[in-house]
């Protein structure tokens, strides 16, 4: 049963040098308690387009879409403050970099505490006087949402966490901070859980066990996981299904077994070459070139001047979604479709 | 924490010993005799000769430095040449005046500058920000004496609202006291205030961008949550530094402005004692002065452990 439905969404950044559309007409399905990854190179817009779903973006971005359906309510007709109760409840993020991503001069008690009394009941004021109260003599220690925060820090499988919830950012390692974060995350139980390269900025050995407690989480809170990154070992150890973003398109969706076994868009295939550890050959091939200036982009298929398949056509005429096999679709023109029953 | 403040009063007694040598020796340094300028080009040799000798200017220059460096030792800082009776009840008269205009300059520019550099951060590019920022730069451009003569001409002369000339104690009354110093101490808080307002502007702009304002608002805490919980402490830390560093600036701007405004204050009394070659008062004020600024540095560093908890003095530092 779909959770999230995003259905042509196109976010666009009026600068001065003319618009940048970083997201081009997106359709998006998250199902409930799936596992979802967004993969792309830094600059494809998959941050972008998981920011315009929770109105992340700001000013001078624009964001339009058909329709953005969540757990059958319309993202895109909420107002700001509507959207707010949802953002850090029902629909959560986690940044990639766990070292600026929390606050410097907040408890980590403070900030979890604070998040779960912005979704959750707990009969404490979130008014702003009792903000500024908390952050200037410190949290009420005996009070529900506090108590939460030191559940929240075991749940995330920080030790001692009674201790360290008086704690500041600083005096946890980097993986600490980033479980943090989850914990945090995990306050409104999310139904879904937006994670922006959350393994990115990390130690690998940490990194490893960062994945593995995102997946039990999700298990065991039934929460969906859109998964951002541009990294596909990260996908391969965690997703159900895969969407592959280029300069602002997805061109290619799949089961994630699929997309590895058989990657069908020229990108996917030049992605699967140059990565190390899904690629079975022993020499890495890099794609050519470099992701395009998204401003004003001329050419239909925005993979053809890097495309070792292209051919004129690609210039002229914009590639649909091809079926390639159940649940299986890429937008490339030189892909003959298979028929299939399924879309 | 304890053994931090130690360490930090010992430095500051060191830069203090170090600043009375230099000034000791400087002034010294400085071609004239002090004197044959307080007696006057007709004085005798001999009327020179037994002056000097009462005030001890006879001695080598070793001899007279290690007996002020006892006497301050002892908070002594001498005899007035030019004046006759010690420096330090000169000292006793004249601080309370500057440092009541300095203080009220920094009520005055603190509290202008923090609301506006915020309003300014907050209201980017709007009315509000291009007006905030004029009038800053107003401030920046004119130093702090020119304001001080603007502000006597437009409220003492035009409209006569408020006194342009001398000093009533704090002992008088807090409204007198504060009546008498509120135009020196504007006049010395606009540049301050306007130096200050920039960097919270620019601090809470930076702070916006952070990450972790991105992590407040993706956890759904509204706009002045954010603002004043999340950002405003961590905005204050590089505002808390210039601040200090502009204290000078404060001080500076007093000594000038209370001469426009008829104050004996310190400045009056620097300006009077190099005239004259009165070697103890002009140590003596830089003495002060110094020892003002020495002061407020240590309060910015502990205010630094109240604002920034990655700072933790005394212990390891990260
Ligand atoms: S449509 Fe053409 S340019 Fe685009 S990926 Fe397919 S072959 Fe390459």
């Amino acid at each position: 049963m779909s959770l999230l439905t995003v259905k042509g969404l196109t976010t666009e950044f009026h600068t001065r040098r003319g618009v940048v559309t970083a997201v081009d007409d997106v359709d998006l399905t998250v199902n409930r308690g799936e596992l979802v990854g967004l993969v792309g190179e830094s600059g494809s817009g998959k941050t972008v387009l998981a920011e315009s779903v929770v109105g992340l973006v700001e000013e001078p971005g624009v964001v339009t879409a058909d329709s953005i359906v969540f757990d059958g309510q319309r993202l895109d007709q909420l107002t700001e403050s509507e959207m707010r109760t949802l953002r850090g409840g029902k629909i959560a993020m986690v940044f990639q970099d766990p070292m600026t991503s929390l606050n410097p001069t907040i408890s980590t008690g403070e900030q979890i505490a604070e998040a779960v009394r912005l979704h959750n009941d707990t009969g404490e004021s979130i008014s702003l006087p009792a903000e500024l109260k908390r952050k200037i003599f410190g949290a009420a220690k005996d009070t529900e949402s506090w108590r939460r925060a030191i559940e929240l820090l075991e749940e995330v499988g920080i030790p001692e966490p009674s201790v360290r919830v008086t704690e500041y950012p600083h005096e946890f390692s980097g993986g600490m901070r980033q479980r943090v974060m989850i914990s945090m995350a995990l306050a409104g139980e999310p139904d879904l859980l937006i994670a922006d390269e959350p393994t990115t900025a990390l130690d690998v050995t940490v990194q490893a066990q960062i994945l593995e407690d995102l997946k039990s989480l999700s298990q065991e809170f039934d929460t969906a996981i859109l998964m951002i990154t541009h990294d596909l070992a990260v996908v391969a150890e965690t997703c159900d299904r895969v969407n592959v973003m280029y300069a602002g398109n997805i061109i290619e969706r799949a089961p994630a077994d699929e997309l590895f076994a058989n990657p069908q868009h020229p990108y996917t295939q030049g992605l699967l070459a140059s990565t190390p550890r899904a690629n079975k050959r022993r020499k890495l091939d890099p794609i050519p070139g470099n992701v395009p200036d998204l401003t004003n982009i001329s050419y239909a298929c925005h993979f053809a001047p890097r495309c070792p398949e292209s051919t004129a056509e690609c210039y002229d005429v914009e590639p649909e979604f091809r079926s390639m096999g159940p649940d299986h679709v890429a937008a490339c023109l030189q892909r003959d479709p298979e028929v299939s029953d399924r879309e | 924490m304890k053994a931090y403040i130690a360490k930090r009063i010992a430095y500051g007694i060191f830069v203090m010993w170090l600043v009375a040598t230099v000034v000791f020796f400087g002034l010294r340094a400085i071609p004239g005799d002090p004197v044959r300028t307080m007696l006057g080009p007709e004085a005798t040799d001999d009327a020179v000769q037994s002056l000097r000798a009462e005030l001890g200017l006879d001695q080598p220059m070793h001899v007279q430095y290690i007996d002020w460096m006892t006497d301050l030792a002892m908070f002594e800082f001498g005899r007035s040449i030019t004046k006759g009776g010690p420096v330090s009840s000169l000292l006793a008269d004249a601080a309370p005046m500057t440092l009541s205009i300095g203080l009220i300059g920094l009520v005055f520019g603190m509290s202008i500058a923090i609301p506006a550099g915020i309003l300014s951060a907050t209201r980017k590019y709007e009315v509000e920000d291009y007006a905030a920022t004029f009038i800053s730069f107003m401030g920046l451009s004119m130093p702090a004496f020119f304001i001080g003569i603007l502000l006597a001409v437009v409220f003492g002369v035009w409209i006569d609202l408020l006194p342009i000339f001398g000093y009533v104690s704090i002992t008088e009354g807090f409204f007198p006291w504060l009546e008498s110093l509120l135009l020196p101490g504007i006049a010395v808080g606009l540049p301050y205030g306007a130096i200050v307002m920039r960097m919270m502007r620019s601090s809470l702009l930076e702070v916006m961008n952070e990450p972790y304002m991105k992590t407040a608002r993706a956890k759904g805490v509204n706009g002045r949550v954010r603002l004043y919980k999340h950002a405003a402490q961590n905005a204050l830390i590089p505002v808390v530094t210039i601040a200090g560093i502009q204290t000078a600036l404060l001080l500076a701007g007093s000594v000038t402005v209370e001469i426009v405004f008829g104050i004996q204050g310190l400045g009056q009394l620097l300006v009077d004692s190099i005239l004259d070659k009165d070697y103890p008062v002009t140590q003596g004020v830089i003495l002060v002065v110094a020892g003002i600024l020495v002061f407020t540095n240590i309060v910015v560093d502990l205010l630094y452990t109240v604002l920034d908890p990655r700072i933790r003095y005394g212990g390891e530092q990260t």
